[in-house]
């Protein structure tokens, strides 16, 4: 290909591209974390010139760090004032999300990546513990709807146990139903066997930290090996029971999966918590036992 | 008779009237209105003991006095209230004053946001007071300046005095304005703002006081009442429709290039009717069990697909539903509200080639819930109409008609449109998805003004929206979140201040009432007795009862029966708070917005604006 026939589909596939994600979308993205590299970048430069000038550059970082998990404090702040003229409460969980990221750069200026004595080490594993909790908060925000989605209609969390009693008491209804024939006597006593715990309980805490289908897909198969002992209205009576054990399966998955996004975003500020009393903790100490700025 | 119990507290059921509309009505009043035409030509008889015409005038009408010059009612504002001229006189300007306030009209300007921002931070920079914005100073309706200076007319300008501790607004030089602007004399004994009133719309008008004026104003529950009366009933209903028609007409951009003659004709020659019921949310419920095949066939058929085209048919009020036949159903590809117009491209079709068979309606046209139309006779529309319209502005020629005068076209072309370029909707109706039309038209969310959708794929169930609307309202969010879904989109259990609100006429208190401003319906709790009839009326289970409680949290309970106090709570779109709706303002994640789907463009802008982010 000639050189500008290349630069032309260059520039064409470049064009694409900004069509296709879209101006908005990439500036929305790009430049608050252009201003994080910044920011993190001016603060690189504080620190270095408080060290050339002899004097503590943990000070310097340390305030910034202060100051930014105060910052990040705020969006717990705002969601407490509701109709206050504050801006819509999107900016705000955005401007968190970048604000994290600064603050982690931040702390790898003041702290490092190792840290020595008991309490300073504590507070280390707490501080990545609230990041990490963050960023695992922040994937399954982005992720969940969808798995959601994908379950059927959203059912709200409140609402989630009085469905799962009702679906276990349409599969024990119909177990009865099918218990008196001889054509769908199979299907009560696999009903008793294998499913009326299914229905009864809720899933185990593996289920619960990692959702997965493979024991509905276990229970559905053996169900349908039921049928070779079932007459047509057995059979009938099987292809109900088969939705219920589907119906179960997503209410237990939509309840995970609704957990699991609270667990996140309630360890994340209960963690923040604890190290706002370490971090006070931290800086008396720091005041008391370092002999200058 | 039991006793409250210590978390309750016993008081006296409201009733209805406990909050008449003016208090300081004096019986001499009453007498001397009783006495004035058109209550003293009212049979009295027709009136039940509990609600008398007296009982009536006392209640749920005032007396208001205007100076010269003063406005009574203001074009875009919506109606709660007829008014009837006790003395003196008014004008009612045929046309428009100023440009409807809000935001610009074309959003794609920048020089109109840039002034529309300079009016919101300067409002004293105008002469208007607070609840007149600036923006409609010296604008036509279509926003051009140029089109008041080419006919060297005054601007209207509206000034803000107190009197008699009140805001009074008027309009300076008001002859002048008289003389620059269409309008029509009212005078003692005629009524004005019942249209608005009773279809709880805009007030498509400005009426100002030309002479120091006294006017009964009654409020719609009154008028609702009065129409018992059988020749006050007729002379409102002759009025409504003569008015309408008059006011459409002009307003038809379709029709604005007619000169007077031509107006005349067509006025003369359109036909005003109305289809389905006003209370149409009583049969919809019951309509919803059906299937939607059966729903569609139990609609009434305006115009049907296959026939010749007689008239050309606008829509006045309420909603159509634009459909073609599919297989053995309906496939619905659009619907159609106030200001759309249907037919036009047929015609259109049949002015571009005289020589050629005519071309019958090429989709049906059902109404849904009530709908009302005004038919032009399409021999008027070939003949004065079609000739003095722009071509640029004629929809599009049909190239592959689906059905021509000999019937179906075997393997007819896709679905098309048949909305002209005037209502220039074609394009944004074609571009939602056809499932998702036929969604909002069969949950009819098209009436939805302010409908609260959230997007699933966002949404993480944080509960952060109704947190917030707890917040707001006393710890009782005001809606569910919950509701019908398609798709991705969640449409919730919130108010929709709808463009028809039907919770609306059945209210014998006048609790529930619509701003005037911002157009959001909501509920004066003062008023409110308790009654259900909004909650029974609403066909989408936005408006709950709940039990009052007083400010230690104790519920009420009726005096006589311990029967608990109930009062109808809904969505108010948070009005006590400047920011805007709490939920939306609450959601982290941009899941939620509030959004106007009685129109397609909102929400296909929404969607086109989501695939981007």
């Amino acid at each position: 290909m000639i050189p500008e026939a290349q630069s032309q589909s260059r520039s064409s596939l470049l064009t694409a591209t900004l069509m296709r994600f879209g101006f908005a979308r990439i500036a929305s993205r790009s430049v608050p974390a252009a201003i994080v590299l910044v920011a993190w970048l001016i603060l690189r430069s504080m620190r270095n010139r408080s060290a050339a000038s002899m004097q503590n550059e943990a000070f310097v970082t340390g305030y910034s760090l202060a100051t930014v998990c105060l910052l990040l404090m705020l969006l717990g702040l705002r969601k407490r004032w509701v109709g206050a003229p504050l801006g819509p409460l999107a900016i705000w969980q955005r401007s968190h999300h970048y604000l994290g990221v600064f603050c982690v750069g931040a702390y790898g200026l003041h702290a490092g990546m190792i840290t020595t004595g008991w309490f300073e080490s504590a507070l280390a594993i707490l501080f990545w513990a609230i990041a990490v909790s963050g960023i695992v908060g922040w994937y399954v925000n982005r992720t969940s709807p969808r798995l959601l989605r994908a379950a059927g209609a959203q059912v709200l969390r409140q609402d989630i146990p009085e469905r799962t009693t009702l679906v276990a008491t349409q599969a024990y209804e119909l177990a009865l139903e099918s218990a008196g024939n001889n054509h769908s006597a199979a299907l009560a006593d696999h009903y008793r066997n294998r499913l009326s715990r299914y229905f009864a309980t809720g899933r185990g805490w593996l289920y619960r930290l990692s959702p997965s289908g493979s024991h509905r897909r276990r229970l559905l198969s053996e169900l349908e090996n039921v049928d070779r002992y079932l007459g047509d209205e057995g059979r009938t009576l099987r292809r109900k029971m088969s939705q219920l054990v589907q119906s179960k399966d997503d209410l237990d998955f939509q309840s995970a999966i609704q957990n699991r996004m609270r667990f996140w975003a309630s360890a994340h500020a209960w963690l923040l918590g604890s190290f706002l009393v370490f971090a006070v903790v931290h800086v008396v100490v720091a005041h008391r036992f370092t002999s200058a700025w | 008779m039991r006793t409250p119990s210590t978390d309750q507290v016993a008081v006296e059921r409201p009733v209805r009237w406990d909050h008449p509309l003016d208090r300081e009505m004096l019986t001499r009043d009453i007498r001397w209105m009783l006495k004035t035409p058109p209550f003293s030509e009212m049979n009295a008889d027709v009136f039940p003991s509990h609600g008398s015409l007296e009982d009536l005038i006392r209640h749920d009408c005032r007396i208001l006095r205007y100076e010269p010059g003063d406005i009574v009612v203001r074009e875009g504002d919506y109606g709660g209230s007829a008014y009837l001229v006790l003395r003196g006189s008014v004008r009612a300007f045929l046309e428009s004053l100023w440009q409807p306030r809000g935001k610009p009209s074309d959003s794609s300007n920048p020089s109109q946001w840039l002034e529309w921002i300079y009016q919101r931070f300067h409002p004293n920079r105008s002469s208007i007071g607070p609840k007149t914005s600036g923006n409609r100073r010296g604008r036509s309706r279509n926003g051009s300046q140029l089109a008041n200076a080419d006919k060297n007319r005054s601007i209207p300008v509206q000034q803000v005095d107190i009197a008699d501790g009140k805001n009074r607004i008027f309009l300076q030089d008001i002859d002048a304005v008289i003389d620059g602007f269409e309008s029509e004399p009212l005078g003692m004994g005629q009524i004005f703002g019942e249209m608005a009133a009773i279809t709880r719309s805009q007030h498509r008008y400005t009426v100002v006081a030309e002479t120091p004026t006294v006017i009964l104003e009654i409020r719609w529950q009154g008028l609702r009442m009065m129409r018992r009366d059988k020749s006050f009933r007729e002379y409102l209903d002759n009025r409504f429709r003569v008015t309408s028609l008059q006011t459409h007409l002009r307003e038809t951009p379709l029709l604005r290039f007619l000169d007077d003659a031509a107006m005349a004709i067509v006025l003369e020659q359109t036909i005003i009717e109305s289809l389905g019921e006003r209370e149409w949310f009583s049969d919809y419920r019951d309509s919803q069990k059906l299937d939607v095949q059966t729903q569609i066939a139990k609609e009434p058929v305006i115009a049907a697909e296959g026939q010749a085209v007689k008239d050309l048919i606008l829509i006045r009020a309420g909603f159509a539903r634009l459909s073609f036949e599919q297989g053995l159903g309906h496939q619905t590809i659009a619907y159609l509200g106030r200001g759309h117009v249907f037919g036009l491209s047929e015609l259109a079709h049949r002015f571009r080639n005289p020589s050629s068979k005519p071309l019958p309606y090429q989709e049906s046209l059902r109404a849904l819930g009530f709908v009302d139309i005004l038919r032009i006779p399409g021999k008027i529309v070939l003949s004065h109409i079609l000739p003095k319209t722009r071509s640029s502005e004629l929809p599009k020629p049909i190239a592959t008609p689906r059905y021509t005068s000999d019937g179906l076209v075997v393997s007819s072309a896709l679905p098309r449109s048949s909305l002209g370029n005037v209502v220039s909707a074609e394009e944004t109706l074609s571009k939602l998805e056809t499932s998702l039309v036929e969604f909002l038209v069969d949950e009819r969310l098209i009436n939805g003004k302010q409908t609260m959708m959230i997007d699933l794929d966002r949404c993480t169930g944080c509960d952060e929206c109704l947190k917030a609307c707890a917040t707001t309202h006393q710890g009782t969010p005001r809606f569910v979140r919950n509701g019908p879904q398609f798709g991705p989109l969640l449409f919730a259990h919130a108010c929709m201040h709808c463009a028809d609100p039907v919770c609306m006429i059945g209210c014998p208190t006048g609790a529930i009432a619509r701003d005037q401003d911002s157009g959001v319906i909501s509920i004066d709790p003062q008023t409110c007795i308790g009654c259900k009839t909004c909650s029974e009326s609403c066909p989408y289970d936005n408006i709950v009862m709940i039990q009052v409680r007083d400010k230690q949290g104790r519920s009420a309970v009726d005096r006589n029966t311990q029967l608990p106090i109930l009062q109808a709570s809904k969505c108010d779109m948070c009005h006590a708070l400047k920011t805007g709706p709490a939920c939306q303002n609450a959601c982290p994640h941009q899941a939620l917005i509030r959004i106007d789907t009685s129109e397609t463009g909102p929400l296909e802008q929404w969607i086109a604006a989501r695939s981007l982010t």
